[in-house]
């Protein structure tokens, strides 16, 4: 139960935007340091676009291809994989076995015609409660100008 | 199966953006939902006793609550459900509030998130399988990593309540940075006088190892079963043999290296102990400096020793113990902005650091107390103390307040005007920052009573006239230049992690913030706890902290490891995988990608092939549920979806990729 | 074991000359009693085809053959055939990689196999051989001379080049030579020039060309069951929980098939086409298969099936791993 902090009420603003179409971005973050700096940037009340569902994993080591697969074949405008920094994982080392199968699950999608930047793979500490809250910004933005996903077979 | 919701307002938190009773409307179609409501307070005792009575009154079995992070309040929930009788992992929780309600603005689209998220959590909650936690040995036995005053405090406290402590420290003493300085604010007792008796206890105590010139190589293993190997580095003194008489400090013919202790102000010679009052009171050969290890001739403090202790040929020991907690009380490091050049500092003699002048005020420092200038050893008569040097300030790398440095700048100034009466005094600073017991009035004394000079500005420049320093700055609040004269400038540098930190943290497995300092597991309620069991943070490590902040989390670091140790066994974490053996196909793969080595091949029979007659084997992996960790990284790479972790099983992920596309459809 | 000799052009011995060597090999390894099986291939019903055997009796071995037409990968028999007893195996290097693959992977032991290896010119594609002159109905005989591919019909010999006759992957194919072996017989010849891949450049293109390829899959599984690699007990395509991918034939539901496939195999596909010779609807699955094993190669330096590979491309990794997060994501 936190103390309140004070909410600028833009009712106004956030109804002219629904008429504006807005991607939806699957999010799977690992616990220890995405999911955390994501928790970090709701506590640092910081704002970004409502398109991402995030989904926890305990570790970026934990992403089996067909999340992100499964993701885009559900119909998903993008797909955003963010585990721990190199050598900060919780678990040592299961982000760098991440590291490879993401890089892969990348180069499959491109392989199959799925524009790389409806694909996002990067690290976000617990700290970088910042740096979650542009990506999901910049990552909109660039969905945004793609236009809806028309699915993994138009 | 019966699903119960609980959407919570979080006061206003979720409330004020979220449509709260839509959400709960809303969930009260989702699939297997029985029940749903919400309630200003979910984590509240009456909060809690609503989840109790729903779970009772509508035969609830599986449980949603919507609030804020699960990293925040899953264990308190799950033990809201434990203490109604169903399974403690039998809940989970949709992240409304950080995820939802403090990003987003108050419109339909941030309700419609909220809805999709309790219907994702609903999604995964309906896959939940009962968990069970085994008690596992630990280990009474605490790891100190770091002989400073924390490290001294959280051992004393540990081993006072009966638990056998090793105090590891990698220089030839512990005793830390509190050891080098003279007097310590607001009360001015002297750092010595409160420090070495604790350094003595210590050394005494019979459940306290102290390991000196030892660091830590590699950690392993898990809260109650740390496997930790650290490193003896070699003293070439044999410190069973060692009476620590002082006879070899005195004859070593390497003379004049720069005393690290005394931060370059004074010299030591090759084989030395930091400070008289080190502990243990027993030299180290510093080999870099040593004649002998630097293929010349000597030999001279063997000879000399009357005890025999002095070993040349000692080697470095690589010794492996077994942990069941640890602290890390490693400290901080001052920053070295000597490189820079910026306001002379390694340039002009007399341009010193704060904790240099520490050392010359302290009476068992290089001049024996005596405030005198660097340059000719005369007396100054007028001292500048430049506050914020590296502190506050993003271009070099600490955004951060160092915190003690204003505390300590009005200290010297105190200080000095006592011993010295014909000194003019000055404190150049940004904001004056006082907030402990007794500080605000310290400073006004020094301001009042010891006529210290405090001028709000920072310093442009400085640069030499004559013997003394021309001090330029700007004074914000008479909003002119300013210049001072001054026969010695003392800069209050920014404090700073150790170098090093980043490695222990990697070694620890825990996690460091933009800066390196160690993070905790929340800022505001596990301020001692890392995110790793069994591993507690004390003192300066973690943040700029001041003597009894320091203290006083020593001894919650303490408290902490004495609580964990208070019980028989602990429990086990019941999130880890497992591996169906009826398909796994032995490939191996999850045995070589277990961050752990938590897994192995072994021999199993073939139940789908063997008969009553005959017994067919397979070779299938099997998790040895002591060492997994539970990160999963087995269940990504398994093909056969025969590695699987409990808590994040593939069809609970599914089912919440569905939940979310399905909301997309709807 | 590793055979270092470079792909030669060398042709010393004739296919029939191989024919009757492998033959006496299989016969000795079978009369010494060392091997209870040899998997081999024999004569089709046709003689553009071969079809698997299985012999078990020293006097059989005369129904080996060797000739452009074996195509099968046999060591998709392997896991099950060697499990508990000594099988002999005879087979082309990339059937070998498929071998060496399974050892690595703990699917067979190396002492449990007799590994008959053959240097390898390629194999043919009887649709390609349709397109001929002839027709491939009348088709006696065939074997590799140094100016292509000698056909013998009932109508007259005819000879076709490499290049009109050899299976997509043979013409790129650079391992010509068993890479693991007991006995080895005949040379590799050089591979042809690359051929282009026939996905499209554009991604746009790509995924509707996916799109049309995969709306054709009648989700037989046959791709599955021909692969060497594909020996999971239970595939993740047959749970019913989790059921990441639902049975039915939709273009969206092969496509989460055969992008998991194609995960599954990256790093481990040695490239033999068996599925996509198998495939009744002719999707170029071998062709996405192909494109994730340049891309290990190009990234990890990793090649599938080469015995010097002491850990899956998936199951290590190095710090300096090419890091995606700082190629933009």
């Amino acid at each position: 139960m936190s103390e309140e902090t004070k909410v600028i009420d833009t009712q106004a603003e956030g109804s002219a935007k629904t008429s504006e179409w807005q991607p939806r971005i699957l999010g799977i973050l690992c616990n220890w340091c995405s999911y955390a700096g994501a928790d970090l940037a709701g506590s640092a009340r910081l704002h970004y676009p409502e398109t991402i569902r995030i989904v926890r994993v305990p570790c970026s080591g934990r992403v089996d291809p067909m999340f992100v697969l499964k993701g885009f074949q559900k119909g998903f405008d993008a797909v955003m994989v963010l585990g721990c920094h190199p050598g900060d994982c919780h678990y040592a080392k299961g982000n760098y076995y991440a590291r490879r199968r993401i890089a892969l699950v990348k180069d499959l999608l491109k392989t199959l015609g799925i524009s790389e930047d409806r694909f996002h793979f990067e690290w976000v500490s617990a700290s970088e409660g910042n740096r979650f809250a542009e990506l999901v910004t910049e990552m909109t933005e660039k969905v945004k100008k793609l236009g809806p996903f028309d699915g993994v077979t138009p | 199966m019966r699903i119960g919701v609980f959407v919570c307002w979080c006061g206003s938190n979720i409330a004020k953006t979220v449509d709260v009773q839509a959400v709960a409307e809303a969930a009260k179609d989702m699939p297997g939902v029985a029940f749903a409501t919400d309630y200003k307070y979910m984590c509240s005792e009456p909060g809690q006793n609503i989840v109790k009575d729903a779970i009772r009154e509508h035969k609830l079995d599986r449980i949603v609550i919507a609030s804020c992070s699960p990293r925040l309040h899953e264990p308190t929930f799950q033990r809201c459900i434990g203490d109604a009788g169903l399974n403690p992992y039998m809940v989970e929780m949709a992240n409304l509030r950080e995820h939802c309600s403090w990003v987003h603005e108050h419109t339909p689209e941030t309700t419609q998130k909220a809805i999709e998220l309790v219907r994702m959590a609903v999604a995964k909650v309906s896959k939940d399988q009962p968990l069970f936690r085994k008690d596992i040995d630990l280990t009474k036995r605490a790891l100190v990593i770091g002989g400073g005053i924390a490290g001294i405090q959280a051992a004393l406290d540990i081993a006072d309540a009966g638990h056998p402590v090793v105090l590891v420290e990698r220089t030839p003493s512990i005793g830390g940075h509190m050891a080098q300085y003279d007097k310590t604010f607001p009360t001015l007792d002297c750092a010595a006088c409160i420090l070495t008796p604790k350094m003595v206890d210590c050394a005494s105590h019979p459940l306290i190892d102290i390991w000196t010139y030892s660091e830590v190589e590699e950690v392993k293993g898990f809260v109650g079963n740390f496997e930790v190997t650290i490193r003896k580095r070699a003293k070439s003194v044999d410190e069973t043999k060692c009476t620590g008489c002082g006879l070899c400090l005195e004859k070593c013919p390497m003379k004049g290296i720069s005393s690290e202790f005394d931060e370059s102000m004074g010299t030591r010679r090759a084989i030395y102990r930091p400070f008289p009052q080190a502990v243990p009171n027993k030299p180290a050969i510093d080999r870099a400096h040593c004649r002998l290890f630097n293929g010349q001739k000597c030999g001279v403090c063997q000879k000399l020793c009357p005890a025999g202790a002095i070993d040349y040929d000692q080697q470095d020991q690589l010794v492996t113990e077994n942990f069941g907690g640890i602290v890390v009380a490693t400290g901080f490091q001052l920053w070295n902005h000597a490189a820079l050049g910026e306001y002379g500092y390694g340039k002009y003699p007399n341009v010193i650091s704060s904790i240099q002048f520490e050392r010359i005020m302290n009476a068992s420092g290089p001049t024996d107390g005596h405030i005198v200038r660097p340059s000719d050893g005369k007396t100054p008569k007028s001292i500048a103390f430049l506050s914020c040097i590296g502190s506050r300030d993003d271009t070099h790398g600490h955004a951060y307040c160092s915190k003690v440095c204003c505390m300590y700048n009005a200290k010297q100034a105190l200080l000095v005007k006592d011993k010295l009466h014909d000194v003019d005094t000055y404190v150049f600073y940004m904001d004056i920052r006082a907030n402990g017991k007794g500080y605000e009035e310290f400073v006004r004394r020094t301001i009042e009573d010891f006529g210290a000079n405090y001028i709000r500005g920072r310093v442009s420049r400085i640069y030499p006239d004559g013997d003394q320093l021309v001090i330029k700055g700007a004074d914000t609040l008479l909003g002119k230049p300013v210049e001072v004269r001054a026969d010695l400038v003392v800069l209050a540098t920014a404090m700073e992690p150790q170098h090093d930190a980043k490695d222990l943290a990697r070694k620890l497995g825990i996690s460091t913030d933009q800066y390196n300092w160690f993070s905790e597991a929340h800022p505001k309620l596990k301020p001692v706890e890392v995110l790793t069991d069994g591993i507690y943070l004390a003192g300066a490590c973690q943040y700029p902290k001041d003597i009894p902040d320091t203290v006083a989390q020593a001894s919650g670091a303490a408290s902490k490891v004495i609580g964990l140790f208070s019980k028989p066994s602990i429990k086990s974490q019941p999130m880890i995988a497992y591996i169906n053996e009826d398909t796994c196909a032995g490939c191996g793969l999850c045995t070589e990608v277990c961050p752990f080595g938590a897994i192995d091949l072994v021999e199993v029979m073939d139940r789908s092939k063997s008969t009553r007659e005959k017994q067919v084997m397979k070779t299938v992996a099997q998790v040895n549920e002591g060492v997994c960790k539970g990160c999963g990284t087995c269940s990504a790479a398994c093909r056969s979806l025969s590695a699987r972790l409990r808590g994040f099983e593939g069809n609970q992920i599914l089912a919440e990729i569905d939940a979310l596309a399905e909301s997309k459809r709807s | 074991m590793i055979d270092d000799c470079r792909p030669s052009t060398k042709k010393v011995l004739s296919m029939s000359d191989i024919q009757n060597k492998i033959r006496e090999e299989a016969k000795k390894a079978l009369e010494s009693g060392d091997v209870s099986v040899v998997i081999g291939w024999g004569a089709g019903t046709v003689a553009f085809k071969t079809t698997p055997v299985f012999i078990d009796k020293p006097e059989d071995t005369d129904k080996l053959v060797w000739n452009p037409a074996c195509v099968n990968n046999l060591a998709v028999y392997l896991p099950k055939m060697a499990k508990d007893s000594k099988a002999g195996i005879i087979a082309k290097p990339c059937d070998i990689r498929s071998i060496v693959g399974l050892i690595q992977e703990r699917q067979i032991k190396r002492e449990n196999l007799y590994i008959i290896g053959l240097g390898c010119s390629g194999v043919v594609d009887a649709f390609n051989l349709d397109s001929q002159d002839f027709h491939v109905q009348d088709v006696t005989g065939l074997d590799w001379t140094s100016d292509g591919l000698k056909v013998n019909t009932t109508n007259g010999d005819y000879t076709v080049s490499c290049s009109d006759c050899l299976r997509d992957m043979c013409g790129v194919c650079t391992n010509r030579n068993p890479a693991i072996y007991d006995v080895k017989l005949g040379e590799g010849t050089e591979p042809l020039e690359t051929r282009a891949c026939s996905i499209p450049e554009i991604p746009e293109e790509r995924r509707k060309y996916w799109s049309e390829q995969f709306s054709k899959c009648v989700r037989c599984y046959a791709c599955r069951q021909v692969c060497p690699n594909c020996y999971c007990e239970q595939c993740f395509a047959d749970r019913i929980e989790p059921k990441w991918t639902a049975k039915k034939a939709t273009a969206e539901e092969a496509w989460m098939f055969h992008a998991t496939r194609a995960m599954h195999s990256a790093g481990r596909c040695i490239s033999c086409g068996e599925c996509e010779r198998v495939c009744p609807v002719d999707i170029p699955i071998a062709e996405l298969m192909r494109e994730m094993a340049n891309i290990v190669k190009e990234r990890y330096d990793y090649e599938a099936g080469d015995p010097e590979q002491k850990s899956p491309v998936l199951g290590h990794y190095q710090d300096e791993d090419f890091d995606p997060a700082a190629h933009g994501g």
